[in-house]
């Protein structure tokens, strides 16, 4: 069965980036622009994993996805933060938040199609 | 009256001023009242048959007593108690008197008062009763060796004589009290007078501590709106350098179809030039956090020979390029470093990356060592050199060593400022150690081999980039 990504990005650039990503690698993606249409989307289509932006209009990405960890459904989806930032206690922040994983921008699409792969399949990827 | 006022005011020049002002007090009243004294008994004596050694006792106590009181008074240790003893003695000595006037009334009261009266201004009431006892005692003792011989008849002479020193001694101990009073008044105007100029310096005291607590503030401030400005616009320069980068490498990736061999070599320029200036807005991003003190180190034990090895490695394709010989010497068996191992491959990138970038032909050399408690890690080049002049220049902000050098090496000139940085918050050093113009350079980064202070290995956690929980 295809897995689920939810992007959540409010630069529509740089989700456009994550769909092209993981559409092309076979991943069915779904988006959300603000951290509040996140939670909404997370909890109806109940995602495999969530790319969750930090700097997010309203609520941020921490309080985001702490709201979607808050779900029994969602507890164990995995969410890797992304952060431009990358200040002292970012990571920190993304952990005490919920986040499973953190990477900060600019990202390789390559590396990060990596680091999804692995979590999703629980296997390395592929040599490309 | 205006005698004693200059005597005394002699007195005040003369003497040092660790004379106790009793003691001073004491003798203005005895040179006065001495002499006094002795005259109402010499009327008294004069009509009557004395002894000599009598009249010279009288003298004795007139003349001579007053300034030996006061010499023993001002070289006792305790100069308030000596002057106390001698105004006993002097009680003393004014009761033997009763017997030398032969107990007539007038000058027995006039004598009486008048010793009293001087004592108890002296010593309060401590004093007027041991002056009152010592004085009965002797007037007592006096008057049973007299066999109670009291004379009823007093000459006019002895009675004027008495009035006249009563008279004149209250008014003595009247100015005395007159100008102690003056004193104390003058005294406490000073007080107030300097205690309001201390009131006064306090407030500008204060006011210039607040001025200054401000001025820090007001810089704290400054320095904080920087640092975040700087992490905003760092955040604001990687957004949209995120898609550059990111697209780029998708498309090379052929996400979007085969790309043509053409294109790829164009597109591998945008990805270098990308990757170029994120370089250049880490650089600044860092130091904003250095700045801000928000740079932590991820301290955990590693390899440094395999650190340095890769650090090397991943310059070696520029090294080739420009056909400088790039070795590097890292002896066996060196134990484990403690430190940020990304920081410190950071700080390695950037003095072998200057080393290349700076030489045109020869060669760069980097060694590993242990010196007793430090790493030591060294990087030789046969560069253009650094100038005396610029030598502390290299390691400060926005700084390269010659300006007019700046656009060919390119660079941001922040390089060598952070790398500074990062060796002194693990508790090392980053120097030139030595530097020939026209011969090359050689830069010494140490770090302390327990790690940077205040950070134990157990302590140490190691470097993740993704942290789970």
């Amino acid at each position: 069965m295809t897995k689920r990504i939810l992007v959540v990005d409010d630069n529509e650039d740089n989700r456009q980036i994550l769909i092209d990503l993981f559409s092309g690698a076979g991943y069915e993606v779904i988006e959300a622009h603000t951290g509040l249409d996140a939670v909404m989307i997370a909890t109806r289509e109940v995602p495999d994993l969530v790319l969750m932006d930090i700097q997010l209009p309203g609520i941020d990405g921490y309080e985001a996805t702490r709201r979607i960890k808050a779900q029994a459904a969602l507890a164990r989806t995995p969410v890797i933060a992304v952060t431009s930032y990358a200040l002292a206690g970012d990571d920190r922040k993304a952990a005490d938040a919920g986040c499973d994983h953190y990477v900060s921008k600019p990202f390789s699409p390559r590396a990060l199609l990596a680091k999804v792969r692995t979590i999703l399949d629980g296997a390395p990827p592929p040599a490309a | 009256m205006n005698l004693n006022m200059l005597a005394s005011r002699r007195n005040d020049v003369a003497v040092p001023p660790h004379v106790h002002p009793v003691v001073r007090l004491n003798r203005i009243v005895r040179v006065v009242g001495c002499p006094m004294a002795a005259v109402v008994v010499a009327s008294v004596r004069w009509d009557e048959p004395t002894p000599a050694w009598i009249w010279l006792a009288l003298f004795a106590y007139a003349f001579v007593w007053p300034q030996a009181a006061y010499w023993l008074s001002r070289i006792s240790a305790d100069q308030k108690r000596a002057a106390h003893f001698c105004l006993i003695f002097d009680c003393a000595c004014f009761g033997a008197t009763g017997q030398l006037v032969s107990y007539r009334p007038v000058p027995t009261v006039v004598l009486s008062t008048g010793i009293l009266t001087a004592v108890t201004g002296v010593g309060g009431l401590p004093l007027f009763v041991a002056g009152l006892t010592v004085l009965s005692v002797v007037y007592l003792a006096g008057s049973f060796a007299a066999d109670w011989q009291a004379a009823s008849q007093t000459t006019l002479l002895t009675i004027v004589l008495s009035l006249a020193v009563a008279f004149l001694f209250q008014l003595l101990l009247a100015f005395q009290a007159f100008r102690q009073a003056r004193e104390l008044i003058q005294r406490r105007r000073q007080i107030e007078e300097q205690s309001a100029q201390i009131g006064a310096q306090n407030e500008a005291l204060e006011h210039a501590m607040r001025r200054a607590e401000e001025a820090r503030s007001a810089m704290e401030a400054a320095n904080l709106a920087k640092s975040r400005f700087l992490a905003n616009m760092s955040h604001e320069l990687r957004t949209p350098l995120n898609a550059i980068i990111g697209y780029t490498e998708l498309i090379l990736d052929a996400t979007y179809g085969e790309v043509p061999e053409r294109v790829r070599g164009t597109l591998q320029r945008v990805e270098r030039s990308g990757r170029n200036l994120l370089g250049l807005i880490n650089e600044v991003l860092d130091l904003s956090k250095i700045e801000a003190g928000q740079l932590k180190l991820n301290v955990a034990p590693f390899a440094l020979p395999d650190t340095v090895n890769a650090a090397v490695s991943s310059l070696e394709s520029l090294a080739r390029e420009k056909g400088l010989k790039l070795s590097t010497a890292t002896p066996p068996g060196l134990p484990q470093a403690i430190g940020d191992e990304r920081r410190i491959t950071q700080v390695v990138v950037n003095l072998v990356g200057n080393a290349i970038k700076f030489t045109d032909a020869g060669e760069v050399d980097v060694r590993v060592t242990l010196e007793a408690d430090q790493f030591a890690i060294t990087v030789r080049d046969t560069g253009p050199g650094v100038a005396p002049e610029h030598r502390t220049r290299i390691f400060e902000e926005f700084q390269q060593a010659d300006t007019s050098t700046t656009r060919p090496k390119g660079g941001s000139g922040l390089g060598l400022a952070i790398a500074k940085r990062i060796a002194e918050l693990h508790g090392g050093t980053l120097t030139l150690l030595e530097s020939e113009v026209g011969r090359g350079s050689t830069f010494g980064f140490t770090i302390p081999r327990a790690g940077p202070p205040g950070v134990t290995t157990a302590a140490a956690t190691p470097a993740t980039e993704a942290p789970t929980t």
